[in-house]
């Protein structure tokens, strides 16, 4: 740079000082115009004073010197001590919060489907009819021995889980399970099973020909079922950003063909749950020959 | 005067010498003297592109902590020129951010001329002559009076302000207007305020 630049910028900045303190006179004004026009910095900067003539700059400039001068001109160089103690509240607020959630999640399947029942299903208005609930929560099962099945169930506790690994359902399951679930109507509420499989107790009695045989030995297909349903149910984000878990209860169709249709759900937790699980029941190697009414509980647990 | 407590040794130090000691040492005293010398103008700057007192005051120190990670990050030629880039492009920045007047956005080539300035320089009251007089006498009076008083007889600003018992604002106010409505008579009267001196 020029040195005669910097001469008049000296004088130019000694001027503008004399101007904001109010100490120039109007020679000095006119000189301080003038070296204004010849730099754009120095015109940027006056005009921006001109704008408010009115103003204090003396002040500000004086408290802006000052703060230049601190020793910590860099934001965030310092843990401000409010800051930790924000911190630490919020610590203990989150474990707070958190505590009664955990005791939740542990809490038998009974207690968890309460609270299920009493909450409104929510299912999106897209889903296929068949995902709708649509008969009331008190109506009788088809399978009139499922009540007394279920009740042994909740009074049992849950066994622990396994982990699960992290897998993500491809969208390809999506497709599909969408369209098996539009496949077929819903069937009517006493619709008479062809033939149950009474498996397990989650399994419906109905009117089947020989369930006692069938209760004592069960099949080694559902056994890889309640396996593969406690591998594979996850929470859907919504659900878990909403701290819901519990069971979703489904009642379908195994036909012959080995695909679950007519599949209805009699308990429902929302927050794209049911989706889940339409899909789990689209994933599951279904076993063939056999046609049969299934009521089924997927635990979609933390 | 404004000059702060910053010992003269490092006051007399070039604009070179002090970011050198800065981006060597990183001592923030020698930048926070540097800045120091330029902050007036960074302010004037951040007000005419801001127009608000208030964000150009905090942009002046935002302006500063961008500066004391910038000066190290790059390799500054001329740290007036870059400084004036920096200041500019840091208060568009918050102007567009805020955007509280989205019509007083200032493109940067905008930015070279403001109608004060001109006003301030094609009015220039040397001495009396008939039509100015006339002018003058049209004024208010109050912004006769602190103008006879800047112009005529030579006094500061801040004198004027003593002796009329007013704000210095006020008065440095009262004499733009009175400038500004000087020029605009002498322009009804057909006389080119340049021709004034």
């Amino acid at each position: 740079m020029e040195p005669a630049l910097y001469t008049e910028d000296d004088r130019f900045r000694a001027l503008l000082e004399r101007w904001i303190d109010g100490d120039v006179t109007a020679a000095e004004e006119r000189e301080l115009f003038r070296l204004a026009q010849n730099d754009a910095f120095r015109q940027a900067a006056l005009d921006g004073y001109l704008q408010f003539p009115e103003t204090d700059h003396a002040t500000v400039v004086r408290e802006l010197r000052t703060r230049v001068h601190r020793p910590a001109p860099t934001k965030f160089q310092i843990f401000p001590w409010w800051m930790a103690v924000a911190a630490a509240m919020a610590l203990l607020l989150a474990g707070w919060w958190f505590w009664p959630t955990q005791e939740q999640a542990s809490a038998p399947v009974a207690a968890v489907e309460e609270k299920a029942l009493e909450t409104p299903e929510q299912i999106p208005d897209t889903a296929p009819l068949a995902m709708r609930s649509d008969k009331p929560a008190a109506a009788p099962p088809p399978a009139p021995a499922a009540d007394p099945a279920r009740a042994a169930k909740k009074s049992k506790p849950d066994a622990p889980l396994r982990d699960r690994p992290d897998t993500p359902i491809e969208a390809a399951d999506i497709a599909a399970a969408e369209e098996a679930m539009s496949a077929k109507p819903l069937p009517p509420a006493d619709a008479a099973p062809t033939r149950s499989a009474p498996m397990t107790p989650q399994m419906p009695a109905g009117k089947a020909a020989e369930p006692q045989k069938e209760k004592a030995a069960p099949e080694v297909w559902w056994q890889d079922l309640q396996r593969y349903l406690r591998t594979n149910a996850r929470l859907t984000p919504e659900a878990r950003n909403n701290n819901i878990s519990g069971s979703v209860r489904l009642r379908g169709r195994l036909q012959p063909d080995g695909k679950l249709t007519d599949i209805t759900f009699e308990e429902t937790l929302g927050y794209g749950i049911e989706r889940q699980a339409l899909l789990l029941m689209q994933g599951f190697n279904w076993p063939i020959g056999k046609d049969t009414l299934l009521e089924i509980d997927v635990r979609f647990v933390r | 005067m404004l000059r702060s407590s910053t010992p003269d040794d490092l006051q007399s130090l070039a604009d070179d010498a002090l970011l050198d000691a800065y981006v060597r040492e990183g001592s923030v005293r020698h930048l926070g003297v540097l800045y120091e010398r330029y902050m007036p103008m960074v302010y004037g700057v951040c007000l005419k592109v801001l127009k608000d007192p208030e964000q150009a005051r905090d942009s002046v120190m935002n302006i500063y902590v961008e500066l004391t990670r910038k000066a190290r990050e790059h390799r500054v030629e001329s740290f007036r020129g870059w400084l004036y880039v920096l200041s500019r492009n840091h208060c568009l920045m918050a102007l567009r951010k805020n955007r509280r007047h989205p019509t007083d956005a200032v493109a940067p080539e905008d930015m070279h001329r403001y109608d004060a300035i001109e006003d301030a320089f094609q009015v220039e009251i040397a001495e009396p002559n008939k039509p100015l007089e006339k002018c003058l006498e049209e004024l208010n009076a109050i912004q006769k009076q602190c103008v006879r008083l800047f112009y005529y007889e030579n006094h500061s600003y801040k004198s004027i302000a003593e002796q009329l018992q007013q704000e210095l604002g006020t008065v440095r106010s009262h004499i733009q207007n009175g400038r500004r409505n000087l020029k605009i008579c002498l322009e009804k009267a057909g006389i080119n305020s340049s021709q004034i001196n």
